[in-house]
């Protein structure tokens, strides 16, 4: 029979049903001949049915007009930005094939990627390869190799310059850990607590997204170009479950993966999104097939890999 | 329409489709930024953004957990980052001082009571247990929310909130707990 402590730590799931045929039954058991447990179970009740009566605030016409005015704003984005899209793909097949070499020789000897001299080359490089997703301008690109930045990582303050191609981006560190805090037995709790934004972290941002939204077509292109079109939502799928260690491996110079049975995730920074991914490329098993704009602040990027 | 094609077309940018898509869902949202942020209009303004931000990231949604599920999800990270930002300015408004205390929830629980000390026993038990809700760590509050207002499974919170099972039922498991501690001078009235 089972102790209170186990019983009590059983209970919950036990209210909700969500225990299995057995371990219900021995709650059950303990319940029959434990008074102080029952009183618990009825505790519980009582707090889950005054918990959903909260009176809560109503959606109503104003909300529902408020709501329509905003997203009536935003409903003409996606095509904007597969308009920019089509505008400049002609350029970046070049590129996109020097990028690809490069990442390769940064899978081939893994410990070079997180060296000082590697990535400056890598993410240049591929911020060019990406000009078809990124909808950044030819002068632009022809800066690229100038740039000095290892793969970006978060700095203590909260400093938000977002790059315009030329300059690397500096972020606030606020959603993500450096690779040495992920050892760190203390943020197993903190990372669990984390994954509840790893995916889909929002900042309120738009103000600056809809500045871009001009009645200037031309400025509007550059606007989008310099602010959001960074910012991806990649998708993948792993065909050869073999290379799902290596996966990982190269996820975790960029970021805390997440791991499931059927996905790894990860959020990554902006600015090492091009890099990541050509990485990804290289990886053979591993197919790109879906890569979508997402409007959700300025700072990252996601990757989404599915394990067959 | 059904869902899918409501889905298909708000990823082209048919904001009517999407307001379509989301009027089963509105009032589950706002709900749950309620419970998560305990300030109606902090909730209806966070909900709001939730909304929007469904919108403009369904063309990415692919389908691997259900639109509910999904939405729910970014209501729950668009509150979370609210509140981060909110603690990082500490311009945390008590939940009990000064202008809130008008919009503490007013919670029925089932007091038909005319007797005026009942009443009054009553009212003191609903703001302290907003107020105890309102202490629970935001990701418990997440996980409790979802559970009782929503009525998902385990499963579902877990694909909401991207933890494991074994996470859900812990922090279930602690949000009661912990209610029931912060509460248990009020055990008579319970």
């Amino acid at each position: 029979m089972l102790s209170c402590d186990e019983a009590l730590n059983l209970l919950s799931a036990y209210y909700d049903g969500e225990l299995g045929v057995a371990a219900s039954n021995q709650v059950k058991e303990h319940l029959c001949s434990c008074e102080q447990c029952s009183k618990v179970l009825e505790d519980v009740a009582f707090l889950s049915s005054a918990v959903s009566k909260i009176d809560f605030p109503k959606v109503d016409d104003a909300f529902a007009k408020s709501l329509h005015e905003k997203l009536e704003k935003k409903a003409d984005r996606p095509k904007k930005y597969y308009k920019i899209m089509r505008a400049i793909r002609p350029y970046a097949a070049v590129a996109a094939s020097l990028a690809i070499v490069i990442g390769i020789y940064a899978v081939v000897d893994k410990r070079d990627i997180g060296t000082q001299n590697e990535i400056p080359i890598a993410i240049s490089t591929l911020d060019i390869a990406n000009s078809n997703e990124d909808n950044v301008s030819l002068e632009d690109n022809e800066d690229t190799n100038k740039v000095e930045e290892n793969i970006v990582t978060p700095t203590p303050a909260k400093q938000r310059a977002v790059t315009n191609n030329k300059n690397m981006t500096v972020y606030d560190d606020s959603k993500t850990i450096t690779k040495a805090e992920e050892n760190s037995p203390e943020d197993i709790v903190k990372e669990e607590a984390r994954s509840v934004q790893a995916y889909e972290s929002y900042d309120e941002e738009h103000g600056v997204a809809e500045a871009s939204y001009s009645e200037d077509a031309e400025k509007e292109n550059v606007d989008i170009a310099e602010k959001e079109i960074e910012l991806v939502y990649a998708r993948f799928k792993l065909l050869d479950i073999l290379q799902k260690e290596k996966i990982i491996s190269i996820l975790e110079m960029y970021g805390t993966p997440q791991v499931s049975d059927t996905n790894i995730n990860l959020q990554i920074l902006a600015a090492n999104y091009n890099a990541c991914i050509e990485v990804l490329k290289s990886v053979e098993g591993l197919d790109k097939y879906e890569e979508t704009p997402i409007d959700d602040g300025e700072e990252y990027c996601y990757i989404d890999i599915e394990l067959q | 329409m059904n869902e899918s094609e409501l889905i298909k077309r708000s990823g082209e940018g048919d904001n009517e489709a999407f307001e379509r898509l989301i009027m089963p869902y509105r009032q589950g949202v706002v709900n749950h930024a309620y419970v998560m942020l305990r300030n109606r209009e902090d909730a209806i303004d966070m909900a709001q953004e939730a909304l929007i931000k469904a919108f403009v990231s369904i063309a990415g949604f692919n389908g691997q957990s259900s639109f509910k599920t999904w939405l729910y999800r970014i209501t729950t990270n668009v509150c979370l980052d609210f509140l981060r930002k909110k603690k990082r300015e500490a311009n945390i408004v008590s939940l009990t001082t000064g202008d809130d205390e008008q919009q503490i929830a007013q919670l029925d629980v089932a007091d038909a009571s005319t007797d005026p000390q009942r009443k009054a026993e009553q009212k003191e038990l609903r703001e302290a247990i907003i107020k105890a809700i309102g202490e629970l760590d935001d990701e418990y509050r997440a996980a409790i929310a979802l559970r009782e207002l929503e009525g998902m499974d385990y499963k579902q919170i877990a694909t909401t909130l991207r933890v494991s099972l074994g996470t859900v039922k812990s922090r279930i498991s602690r949000a009661r707990m912990q209610l029931r501690e912060k509460l248990s001078k009020y055990r008579e009235l319970l």
